[in-house]
């Protein structure tokens, strides 16, 4: 359901402004809009001084945020904290510090690693190296190959061209690269140099002092560490005030933002919000005792407001609190309207049940539902259903029940009934739907009563539509037909009347919804039939071992098709067919001015 | 000689549809990706968007079943 909200008012002398936005922040529950600058008031201006603590407010986050940062890529990860954070200026100051510390951290660990990387690189070809540089009648080129195909091509091409007088040593990275050596004469030089050049093969810089180049790589490994343990060493000094500066700041300025909605005159202040109706009481209680008795909280009266405005809470049991998740994919109902969670909750898992119906696939969706953590709920009920709608059915891995365990369905197969499974499905979409006219009839009785009385006449002549057509086809006695078309030519004029032209084709729209129930069927017909296809498998191969592979390997395609495609028809089931005839989207997300933390929205 | 001619015709009622619907749903995919790049929030749209024209293959495959249990 969409909880109560209330708008209130609070009212206070100017000075205590601050301190009555830092209680709302303290109490978290009221969501700040733009307070009406009427009757004198008007948009608090924001002096200088307001503005450069603001400004130093933003920057010295950056500076927090920068050194948190800094810290988590040199290996270092703070914690957040809550408690008491360093006065802001000391805060501001110690946090410009470490950032600019930090980067110059962080910039000597880049080139150390880089270099390392280089080193490590070459490591393998330091011998061949050495051996070559020692022979001072060659030049030696390094090369990098991007393929390992280029290599063999280099090597024939400098051969043949060469007659041989050349060395080369290579080594393949785990990156794919192939750094090359190539030793030749002197006086062959220039004339590889060209060939090089005209192959358009990367030059890599011989690395100098290639005597050093072994210690040096294991230095650099000791100056990496040594810079982590600074690292760690600053979060160890600074990590639990920078953790606390950070939500000290992020507090700071969500409170500044919410002043910014205040209107005042020279003395006083007025800010306007939303809050769920049965906390109005406490936070007036709350904020006189906080902040002194000439804080006043009024309710603004109902018919100063409408419901475009409220922002929007969804509060439902916990059984069905998880399928709020299915809901949020769309906008937020328009306060004041159903909130459609409890429906939802009720026919998706039952929609699915009937389209799924086997007890196996049942019991394995309840198994994956183990692992689905705060979404588990879903998974249930929906299993619950399919195993219900799978007894009905007689299905256990398709036809695998009746064949091993002689299971026999309680309601009828869906091998046999296909015509019985289609006037099933399509039921259920007007059963669906005649619900759905009923709550727009419902909820709209209060505001648009004649919009009401149109969607309770839409509902009463689909039912008659039902009637006219079962008469028809001999499922209703006949004189039935008569009375129901009669009924139906007197109420079309009406619903017009109520709802004008476009009703009549609103109703032909929702006729179109209940044919689209069809795919329940059509659905539920494709899984049976691929299970038992699955299953006859293990008849079908020469091997029993491989028929039996082959039927499971079938049957779990069958049921990832089974997970994914009656999900994403009910969905379209709810979303388009059902929640079009009661569902009004347009609420606002409640957003409450309360303290930040790390994941919340700020 | 009839039952070629039911069989037939049930086949093109869910080959047809199982055409149409592909190739509305080809058209919608490529725009609705398109979209999502910039606006990866249209995500739900974006589902009953491609949905939505599986209704005529869903009645395609309904009709279907009904001319072959008529001429069952």
């Amino acid at each position: 359901m969409i909880i109560e909200m209330a708008r209130i008012r609070v009212l206070g002398p100017r000075a205590r402004l601050d301190a009555t936005v830092r209680a709302l922040q303290d109490r978290g529950v009221v969501h700040v809009v733009d307070a009406a600058p009427v009757g004198g008031l008007r948009r608090r201006d924001v002096d200088p001084i307001e503005r450069r603590r603001r400004r130093n407010l933003t920057r010295a986050l950056g500076d927090v945020e920068h050194a948190l940062d800094v810290l988590r890529t040199l290996g270092v990860a703070i914690e957040d904290r809550t408690g008491v954070a360093p006065p802001e200026p000391l805060a501001a100051r110690i946090a410009g510090h470490l950032a600019t510390e930090l980067d110059r951290l962080a910039a000597r660990e880049r080139a150390l690693r880089d270099e390392r990387d280089t080193l490590r690189a070459y490591e393998p070809l330091f011998p061949a190296l050495e051996e070559m540089l020692r022979a001072h009648h060659a030049t030696v080129f390094l090369l990098v190959l991007r393929t390992a195909a280029a290599l063999d091509a280099l090597r024939t091409a400098l051969e043949r061209r060469l007659d041989g007088a050349i060395e080369i040593r290579a080594h393949t990275q785990p990156s794919g690269d192939t750094f090359v050596l190539v030793a030749a004469p002197v006086t062959q030089a220039a004339e590889i140099e060209h060939q090089l050049v005209e192959a358009r093969v990367d030059r890599a810089p011989l690395p100098g002092a290639l005597d050093r180049l072994r210690p040096r790589l294991a230095e650099v490994e000791r100056e990496l560490a040594d810079i982590r343990e600074e690292a760690a060493a600053i979060a160890r000094r600074h990590g639990d005030d920078l953790a606390r500066a950070r939500r000290m700041f992020h507090d700071a300025l969500l409170r500044l933002e919410a002043e910014d909605h205040a209107a005042a005159t020279a003395r006083a202040f007025v800010l306007e919000g939303w809050l769920p109706a049965r906390e109005r009481a406490d936070l007036a209680r709350a904020l006189t005792s906080a902040v002194g008795p000439d804080i006043a909280v009024e309710e603004v009266g109902r018919d100063e407001w409408s419901g475009d405005e409220a922002p929007v809470v969804l509060d439902n049991p916990p059984l069905f609190r998880p399928f709020e998740a299915l809901i949020s994919l769309l906008p937020l109902p328009r306060y004041g309207t159903v909130d459609p969670t409890p429906f939802i909750a009720v026919f998706f898992p039952m929609l699915f049940g009937v389209i799924v119906g086997d007890v196996g696939y049942g019991v394995v969706i309840a198994l994956l539902g183990l692992l689905l953590g705060k979404y588990a709920r879903i998974a249930y009920a929906v299993a619950f259903y399919t195993v219900v709608f799978g007894l009905l059915y007689g299905e256990l891995f398709g036809d695998l029940g009746t064949r091993w365990f002689g299971m026999r369905p309680l309601w009828f197969d869906r091998q046999e009934a296909v015509l019985g499974f289609l006037v099933l499905a399509i039921a259920l979409g007007l059963v669906h739907l005649l619900l759905g006219l009923v709550i727009a009839a419902v909820s709209r009785w209060r505001g648009h009563r004649r919009e009401a009385i149109g969607r309770g006449l839409t509902a009463v002549m689909l039912v008659l539509v039902a009637v006219a057509l079962l008469a028809l086809f001999e499922q209703l006695p006949g004189v039935l037909l008569t009375p129901a078309v009669i009924g139906l030519l007197v109420a079309l004029p009406v619903v017009i009347v109520l709802e004008g032209i476009t009703a009549l084709f609103d109703f032909m729209t929702i006729l179109g919804h209940v044919m689209s129930y069809a795919r329940v069927m059509a659905l539920g017909t494709a899984s049976v039939m691929l299970a038992v296809v699955a299953n006859k498998m293990h008849g079908a191969f020469g091997s029993a071992a491989i028929g039996v592979a082959f039927a499971l390997v079938f049957h779990l395609v069958n049921f990832a098709i089974t997970l994914f495609s009656p999900t994403i028809h009910v969905m379209r089931l709810h979303y388009v067919e059902f929640f079009g005839t009661f569902f009004e989207p347009g609420g606002g997300p409640y957003r409450p001015l309360r303290h930040w933390s790390p994941g919340a929205a700020s | 000689m009839a039952l070629l001619w039911i069989s037939l015709a049930a086949a093109g009622a869910i080959a047809m549809t199982a055409l149409a619907t592909g190739w509305a749903q080809s058209k919608i995919g490529a725009s609705i990706a398109a979209s999502l790049a910039e606006k990866p929030e249209l995500r739900t749209t974006a589902v009953l968007m491609i949905a939505i024209p599986e209704t005529m293959v869903v009645l395609g495959f309904v009709v279907a079943v009904l001319i072959l249990l008529r001429g069952a």
